[in-house]
């Protein structure tokens, strides 16, 4: 694989651009917002809030809100790709989401539910109630990522809902495309913004957390949502030098494998974790020891980070993880996405921030992520993901040769 | 630059609402374009007939499983069975990839439901769970046993587009041997009833899955692959989906109804002409309602 990437922005609660996020990660947990914010009904589970202004006019509370990230992203990659029209016209487009492709449409649905629906003589719905045309129902059938962004792009467009490896598929998928020729540049990233159906949802499951978050910690007890997007700009590498593109990074690696164990819980030992690493290294041909760090998916659910925590110590005992969610919050869909982009800042950065929300090392882990910014000596880094229905995925991420 | 290559076909299962066309062993027996059954109930009051699942998995693992599962299972079975592959072989080197327009439609209203009927502090996690848009995916990955890759595109008429897209990547890039490609979707009426961007006028809506076994291009299998923004070769059979319906060409959704699944029907049906020798190459051409994109997929006979 030779995926270069020549463009990348990203948005969450701890900065609007990848440098500045990274170096926000220290204080961003102040943007964890009580849930009051996102609606009234919401059960009392703060989540890192990307503010409002990202959503012109106001937040939807739809599929919308999520295009808008996912639109301001998109721009700000390109802009920094400084694609020729031509070659942004051929590119395929490849997104993540989760909320982003749900139907959460609970507003128009709350209001006219209790409507019925006339039928015609067929015994076919035919028209609804005008008021049943909701705002948000409009916004869930024009907001779908892929097939909205970049409306002068004709390659391919995937929109990936892989739950929460959606943001690192899309971003392998993006580069296999490219890889194996059926692409020369892709768009690919991730996005999601929330509203009380997934808030509500997660809280639900008991895997939400009252408090700010504590990824790997003894006495983590759960995660904080949070709102995210990330778009890169990959090019077949080839293509990139002969436009003397700037090239910001690299993609070597792309794992992904399945637990087929159970639909909401990680396989109790990492057997598709293990199974994406072992691909994303295999792929990237490089050894562990030139992995300068590990951004986990470190959720700060008692699983994900004894399961995750236990893979990564016994694959890369001598590699610093990193737990970015402690400042970001768990962003879904944009997670992978968002983490591929931190990670190569860290790269370019020199250093790989500490993890926040960490105190206590957990002994059935057995290892403590970063406490502290620590100096970046190797020249790759490792993201992982870990989604529900099983799925596990594995990028490696590298600075230009 | 680019190359799109074909992937060939191993094996197709069908399970829909026109109700009964199983297989494509089924599809090839009747005539070329087949007249469906008249349809007289919307497809959610006579759903596909999945009995025939009980003789693939026992009862007891399906509980919890949701009927778009099951509907997805069958066809996925089905298609596996056809193409010969038991069930030893999905352990190794075969990967998943589902499209699903709008996910398990019943538990998104069932979750949504429980909010408004009990508020969010009582509402059902059960039906969050099985209304995340993988839980296909997520299902059908453990219930066959598949460690590979497991891939859900939702992109309303183009999923299944965009799902033989990711197919094709995943086996262009020797990600895995095998891949099943399925597209599921169902049917519900709180959703219809609120949602008339789903409906075209006088037909129903159509609801079921369509599964297909695929590998890199063999000689001696009819093939498949996929041209995003492409029109239609001249001088061939060409199948409309979508709000490509208006355009040149044969649209079959008078026959088994109007939903997201038509276009993988419309591929199903071609691959069956082709098998019966009827024709060598047919275009299933389809267009989303959001952004207006369209896609060609392309149904070539054996090399």
């Amino acid at each position: 694989m030779d995926v270069v990437v020549t463009g990348m922005a990203c948005l969450c609660a701890a900065g609007t651009n990848p440098h500045a996020a990274l170096r926000g990660l220290e204080n961003a947990r102040k943007h964890l917002t009580s849930s009051q914010h996102l609606d009234k009904q919401a059960l009392p589970y703060p989540f890192f809030s990307i503010g409002e202004a990202l959503f012109p006019g106001r937040r939807r509370h739809s599929a919308w809100d999520t295009y808008c990230l996912a639109h301001e992203v998109v721009t700000q990659a390109l802009s920094m790709a400084q694609l020729p029209l031509w070659a942004q016209r051929e590119a395929s487009v490849v997104f993540g989401t989760t909320a982003g492709s749900a139907l959460h449409f609970l507003a128009s649905y709350r209001a006219n539910r209790t409507l019925t629906a006339n039928a015609d003589t067929s015994g076919t719905v035919k028209e609804c109630n005008d008021a049943t045309a909701g705002g948000d129902i409009e916004d869930y059938f024009s907001s779908n990522l892929a097939l909205q962004l970049v409306p002068d792009a004709c390659g391919q467009r995937l929109t990936i809902t892989d739950a929460c490896t959606s943001g690192a598929d899309a971003v392998g998928i993006a580069a296999d495309l490219i890889a194996t020729g059926q692409c020369f540049c892709a768009i690919c990233g991730g996005a999601d913004a929330l509203s009380l159906v997934p808030h509500t949802g997660f809280a639900r499951l008991m895997i939400s957390s009252d408090t700010p978050c504590r990824p790997f910690d003894r006495n983590r007890n759960g995660l904080n949502l949070g709102e995210g997007a990330a778009a890169l700009v990959l090019e077949d590498a080839a293509f990139a030098k002969r436009r003397n593109a700037p090239v910001l990074g690299r993609i070597l690696g792309f794992g992904s494998a399945s637990d087929a164990y159970h639909i909401t819980a990680p396989h109790p030992e990492g057997r598709g974790l293990r199974d994406a690493i072992a691909l994303a290294l295999a792929q990237a041909a490089i050894s562990q020891e030139d992995i300068a760090f590990v951004n986990a998916h470190g959720t700060a659910t008692r699983e994900n980070d004894r399961v995750e925590g236990q893979v990564l110590h016994a694959l890369l005992p001598h590699t610093p993880v990193w737990g970015s969610k402690g400042g970001t919050g768990h962003t879904l869909g944009a997670a992978g996405a968002l983490e591929a982009v931190l990670a190569l800042a860290a790269l370019h950065s020199g250093f790989v921030p500490a993890t926040q929300g960490f105190v206590t090392p957990d002994p059935e882990i057995g290892f403590a992520p970063t406490r502290e910014v620590q100096p970046v000596t190797r020249p790759y880094a490792l993201s992982t993901s870990l989604g529900f229905g099983g799925g596990n995925a594995a990028l490696v991420l590298g600075l230009a040769r | 630059m680019k190359a799109i290559p074909f992937l060939s076909v191993t094996g197709v299962g069908v399970v829909h609402s026109t109700g009964g066309k199983d297989s494509i062993e089924i599809v090839k027996d009747m005539p070329w374009p087949h007249a469906s059954p008249a349809f007289s109930e919307p497809a959610d009051k006579v759903r596909p007939d999945i009995a025939r699942l009980a003789a693939y998995l026992p009862a007891k693992k399906l509980r919890r499983v949701p009927f778009y599962a099951r509907m997805a299972l069958l066809a996925a079975f089905d298609a596996l069975q056809q193409a010969g592959l038991p069930h030893e072989a999905m352990e190794s080197r075969m990967a998943l990839v589902l499209g699903t327009a709008f996910s398990c439609v019943q538990m998104n209203m069932n979750f949504m439901d429980s909010i408004i009927d009990n508020g969010p502090q009582l509402s059902s996690p059960t039906a969050f769970s099985h209304a995340v848009n993988n839980v296909g995916t997520g299902l059908l990955s453990l219930l066959l046993g598949i460690h590979g890759p497991c891939f859900t595109v939702s992109q309303f008429e183009l999923s299944f587009a965009g799902a033989l897209t990711t197919a094709t990547a995943l086996l262009s890039s020797q990600r895995a041997d095998v891949v099943l490609l399925g597209v599921v979707d169902e049917v519900d009426s709180r959703f219809s009833a609120c949602c008339p961007q789903l409906f075209r006028d006088g037909l129903p809506l159509t609801e079921g899955a369509a599964f297909f076994c695929l590998k890199c291009e063999t000689p001696g299998l009819p093939r498949l692959r996929t041209l995003w923004g492409a029109d239609a070769d001249r001088g061939i059979s060409v199948f409309l989906s979508g709000t490509a319906c208006s355009q040149n060409g044969t649209d079959h959704e008078p026959q088994w109804g109007h939903g997201p699944m038509t276009h993988a029907l419309d591929v199903v049906h071609a691959l069956a002409a082709i098998h019966r020798g009827e024709t060598a190459a047919v275009d299933c051409l389809c267009r989303s309602t959001c952004g207006g994109r369209g896609v060609v997929v392309q149904a070539r006979s054996a090399l």
